[in-house]
């Protein structure tokens, strides 16, 4: 997911990290694959991508790492947001909207502006 | 899929490496996505071939991670170091000003011992280590 070239920013992974956490702890593989399967699928080119974006986070803080068990009994480190990665999550999803709705209103204007006439 | 980390806030005691903890992760990571392919009907030796393409540079993600760990583990170190220092010297002046007197016995103990110290010292430099040659 997330590859150099995919034209998607970092501050996305950053966000869709921080939405999938907001349902509860999961590890790495568990982001990934809810991030892949709540995008339908659109962004599933290299996962490896991931990580280092997870590090990332753990250092501002925004998010805490700890080691748990699987549902399949095997040894795997689980991120859960902290409350300033709560307070991002909320930060960053309205600016978000706010960026998405314009780019989409500029995007979708059917009406020629005066010079184009 | 519910899977809650069935030791919440347990203390690692001796932290593993970084480079070792970052192996584990991502190797949890690869096997997870094996398996899943396998569970699909794939034969194990494609499914690896497989989960490894899909995961992308193992090697730049495994070596730009343990730089990273590295990095946040000194940052804690530090901070706890100072984090300590602060707290032994806040603790440290507040007995000292709960027993005043006995903060006062104690300096000028220490005063008189170092005093008493020099004194002797100049006599003795001046009688002994002077007189020679």
């Amino acid at each position: 997911m997330f590859a150099k070239d995919s034209g998607l920013l970092q501050g996305t992974l950053e966000l869709l990290v921080l939405k999938t956490l907001s349902w509860g702890p999961m590890h790495g593989y568990g982001i990934a694959s809810w991030i892949e399967s709540a995008t339908g699928d659109v962004l599933r080119v290299e996962e490896g991508s991931l990580y280092p974006a997870l590090y990332r986070m753990t250092r501002k803080g925004w998010i805490e790492a700890e080691w748990g068990t699987s549902e399949n009994n095997r040894k795997a480190k689980f991120y859960r947001l902290t409350s300033e990665g709560r307070r991002q999550y909320r930060a960053q999803t309205s600016g978000w909207q706010r960026l998405a709705s314009a780019v989409n209103q500029a995007i979708g204007t059917t009406r020629a502006p005066s010079w184009a006439r | 899929m519910r899977d809650e980390p069935s030791h919440p806030r347990r203390v690692r005691v001796f932290p593993s490496k970084p480079q070792a903890e970052v192996d584990d992760e991502l190797a949890f990571h690869l096997e997870q996505r094996v398996r899943d392919y396998v569970a699909r009907g794939m034969d194990p030796a494609a499914a690896r071939a497989a989960a490894l393409e899909r995961f992308g540079d193992l090697h730049g993600v495994r070596s730009e991670c343990t730089e990273l760990l590295e990095a946040d583990r000194r940052a804690t170190r530090r901070r706890d170091w100072l984090d300590d220092l602060r707290q032994d010297l806040r603790f440290g002046v507040r007995s000292a000003l709960r027993a005043p007197l006995f903060s006062l016995l104690a300096v000028v103990t220490l005063a008189l011992g170092i005093g008493a110290n020099a004194a002797i010292f100049g006599v003795v430099k001046s009688v002994l280590l002077d007189a020679l040659p």
